[in-house]
């Protein structure tokens, strides 16, 4: 794995660790303010500080301490939580965001020099427990430095990448002092570590981790060296080097583990003063190697205690016998102060991992072969269903095997929707700054899973649909005042599964759109005739068209006049639609209707003259066959369908498509209604219905071109390829007017 | 005497290479590492030239701050140079 790999998935991580913190944040600012929510937050920014000092990422390193070191103290309860810490930790959480992004991005970290006095002044020391005045003018007489200023120089110093060494460790001693020196030796117990191949080979420094060991306070008693090699029989992959640190008293096992939580698999760590450094676990070649009995024992240089004669004892008995296993002690000493003294290596920990990372071409890959699997075995069927003495219990059973196979590789890409809406919060908070609109959110069936792609590509029409919802929807706080409502807004987003689509709903209780200016707005932008009677939904609808914005002026939130329509042109991307419910004064719901995944659909198996057409399920509202009083003419060419009173355009997909031989006959086709985006209904008219199954899709526009009014294609059970219609496109072409302006009933 | 210079990132990838320069080195007998331009070093570094020093009696390692830092930090300092810690 290169370098860049491994940094990937750091990344990957971080986004993780990010989402779980903005979670954790949230809990707390709903209430949940217990021990695990905190514990998953300052875990999370842990996870991402240690993976910061092992790429050498100093910037964010730095940050994340200053960040961290605060969750520590509202971790341990020395700083009481309020709603003005937690609005400091969540705007910490966005800058700490976008370090990631600029660490991502070898971009310039960004300004954080206020952020991180405002961080360092909650601290414990500084703010959240005032120090006695005794303790206080010791703290102060050694440590002339006030906190503050040390963020400044953390900020300046970010710049100088290459040392983290310096200014981490000075950093550390500048804002919590040094724990060593202000614990006695009665409390200190020990940590024994050994470093693997795993660690060495996994792009993880152990450096990094020996430095927070000792921001912690930790001492450093023995480097055993003894394992080291000769040069010639030295494996640069593998680490030989191990550890006894003496910890003290006020620091826990947690947190000692905390710090070789990003990489536990290439450490093995023993805690207790009857423990050893662990034995070396490294390939065979090692027990050939010309050990040198040559352990290092540091010279104490903090005022405490020399180290335990247990832990010497430990390293001269290894070092006269240096390949062979350390016997641990059954059995530590009873004044072994730390939590537990059993061994406890965290290799189990990583074998007990229950997710495995898998690249997503490989998971394409899978998928592409499932799918080709479903139309094999739809062939197969097809095939044999005319033989006699065939065994339809091993093919049903095939079929029912496939599909299982089917729903299995298409839930390995789903994801929950959870983590698009984790980033709502942040957009919010951003734009409460610029607007001045303060927005309640409230989520709603996050847990819903849909397709890894779908969620990709679900971020940027659900950010805009979000910003015009503030921006435009909900009002400032004193005409909502003044209209009886809260003066803090409500924005719910919504996520079900519904019928084989996935329904998102962005709602506000803003005032609703105004119909009459965007009428206004439309007719002055050319977009309607002024003449043109509209219903309200239709006059909805003109928000999405190109180039349409009411907002007055183009601020940075929204105004551009860019957002709308791409919204439904990302949508209809996704094979979904948008809808619009707005109620004036109350408030306007957005209602997205995506297919659970872009690999599968569930189609109507139509046919037209010679062709086989798939019409998906999600445009279809009914399928009926007309009377002849049902269909009308109007105009030259145009037909209508009344339908329980409504007028509908029919549309001959036959003639549309060029494909002569279709039925013109209306009183002989079958008439679908389908929905679409921009022409509301439309009866499309085919030959006959044959089936209504599940399709794969395959794109057109990879494998030929992209055809107008065809959406993909699919392979049927006779082999034939059979054309997936694009429905919108379709009615749109077939109409060849402006969306909007269709005939009313 | 032979002479290697680190590089100024001695990174695990720096290690391996310098690894196969050491050796080479080392045959000619006395060897003087050159670290005064290290700016970044890793443990694998400092294993590779903690080996050097253990392999043969006349290499001299000279450091720069940050690599004399990474040696303090990990305790291999007194192993590495020629000084009292």
């Amino acid at each position: 794995m290169t370098n860049e790999e491994i940094q990937g998935i750091f990344f990957t991580e971080c986004e993780e660790s990010l989402a779980a913190a903005e979670a954790g944040l949230a809990a707390c600012q709903a209430g949940t303010q217990d021990d695990d929510t905190i514990n998953a937050v300052f875990r999370a920014v842990h996870s991402i500080k240690g993976g910061a000092g092992a790429f050498g990422f100093t910037a964010l390193q730095a940050y994340t301490h200053t960040f961290e070191t605060l969750l520590s103290d509202v971790r341990d309860g020395s700083v009481a939580i309020s709603d003005s810490l937690l609005e400091l930790l969540l705007c910490a959480l966005d800058t700490l965001s976008d370090h990631v992004s600029a660490a991502r991005d070898d971009a310039p970290p960004p300004e954080d020099a206020a952020l991180l006095r405002d961080l360092t002044a909650a601290q414990a020391a500084n703010a959240g427990k005032a120090p006695a005045p005794a303790a206080a003018a010791a703290a102060a007489a050694a440590e002339p430095e006030p906190a503050p200023a040390v963020s400044a120089t953390v900020a300046d110093d970010g710049e100088e990448a290459y040392d983290p060494d310096l200014d981490f460790d000075s950093l550390l001693d500048d804002i919590v002092g040094t724990p060593a020196a202000a614990e006695s030796a009665d409390g200190e117990w020990q940590v024994h570590l050994r470093v693997n191949g795993l660690a060495m080979m996994n792009g993880s420094e152990p450096l990094a981790l020996l430095r927070e060991l000792t921001g912690l306070g930790a001492r450093m008693v023995v480097c055993d060296t003894s394992q080291i090699p000769a040069i010639d029989l030295l494996d640069c992959g593998q680490g030989y080097l191990g550890w006894t640190f003496a910890v003290p008293g006020t620091v826990s096992e947690a947190q000692v583990r905390d710090v070789f939580d990003f990489a536990p698999e290439g450490w093995t760590i023993a805690i207790g003063e009857g423990e050893a450094i662990p034995p070396v676990s490294i390939h065979s070649q090692a027990s050939a190697t010309a050990v040198h009995s040559t352990s290092l024992v540091i010279p104490a240089t903090a005022p405490v205690a020399p180290p335990a004669p247990a832990a010497n004892t430990a390293v001269e008995t290894r070092a006269a016998e240096p390949s062979a296993p350390v016997p641990v002690p059954s059995a530590a000493p009873a004044s072994a102060p730390a939590p537990t003294a059993n061994a406890a290596a965290t290799n189990a920990a990583a074998t007990t991992g229950q997710t495995i990372r898998i690249d997503l071409a490989k998971l394409d890959r899978l998928i592409d072969t499932v799918g080709e699997l479903v139309i094999a075995q739809a062939m197969l069927a097809q095939r044999l269903s005319g033989e006699a003495g065939i065994a339809n219990d091993e093919l049903n059973l095939l079929d029912g095997l496939t599909r299982d196979i089917q729903e299995s590789a298409m839930s390995i890409r789903a994801q929950p929707i959870g983590s698009v809406f984790s980033r709502v919060p942040r957009i919010l908070r951003e734009l409460s700054t610029s607007t001045g609109k303060h927005v309640r959110l409230e989520v709603v069936g996050e847990g819903t899973e849909l397709d890894k792609t779908v969620i990709e590509r679900l971020g940027e029409p659900l950010t805009h649909l979000i910003r015009n919802a503030v921006d435009h929807g909900i009002e400032n706080a004193e005409d909502r005042l003044a209209a009886g409502k809260s003066a803090e807004g409500t924005l719910t987003l919504s996520a079900e599964q519904r019928s084989g689509l996935i329904l998102i709903r962005i709602a506000d209780d803003g005032a609703g759109i105004d119909r009459t200016r965007v009428h206004a707005k439309a007719v002055e932008k050319g977009i309607i005739a002024p003449e043109a009677n509209l219903s309200p939904e239709e006059i909805d609808q003109l928000i999405f068209a190109p180039g349409f914005s009411t907002a007055q002026n183009v601020t940075s939130v929204s105004g551009r006049g860019v957002g709308m329509d791409v919204v439904r042109q990302n949508v209809k991307d996704l094979g979904g639609r948008i809808t619009i419910e707005s109620e004036a004064g109350k408030g306007t719901t957005f209602t997205l209707a995506l297919p659970l995944t872009l690999a599968i659909s569930d189609g109507m198996i139509v046919t037209v003259g010679d062709q086989t057409l798939v019409v998906p399920l999600t445009h279809v509202v009914e399928s009926l066959r007309p009377g002849a009083d049902d269909v009308q003419g109007m105009g030259s060419s145009r037909t209508m369908l009344n339908v329980r009173g409504q007028f509908i355009p029919v549309i001959s997909v036959g003639s549309t498509i060029g494909e002569p031989q279709c039925t013109d006959a209306r009183s002989h086709g079958v008439l679908i209604v389908v929905e679409t985006q921009a022409n509301g209904q439309a009866a499309l008219l085919v030959d006959a219905i044959c089936d209504q199954r599940q399709v794969v899709i395959k794109s057109l526009e990879t494998n030929y071109r992209m055809v107008e009014g065809v959406a993909g294609a699919t392979i049927l059970g006779d082999g034939r390829v059979a054309l997936i219609l694009d429905v919108d496109g379709l009615v749109d072409r077939a109409l060849g007017s402006q969306p909007i302006l269709r005939e009313a009933a | 005497m032979a002479h290697v210079i680190l590089p100024e990132q001695c990174n695990r990838s720096a290690a391996a290479a310098v690894h196969a320069e050491l050796i080479e080195a080392l045959g000619s007998g006395t060897l003087d590492i050159d670290g005064t331009g290290v700016k970044q070093a890793g443990c694998a570094m400092l294993q590779v030239l903690a080996s050097a020093r253990r392999s043969a009696d006349s290499v001299t390692i000279t450091p720069s701050p940050a690599l004399h830092d990474a040696a303090s930090n990990s305790g291999l300092h007194t192993m590495l140079f020629d000084e009292v810690a």
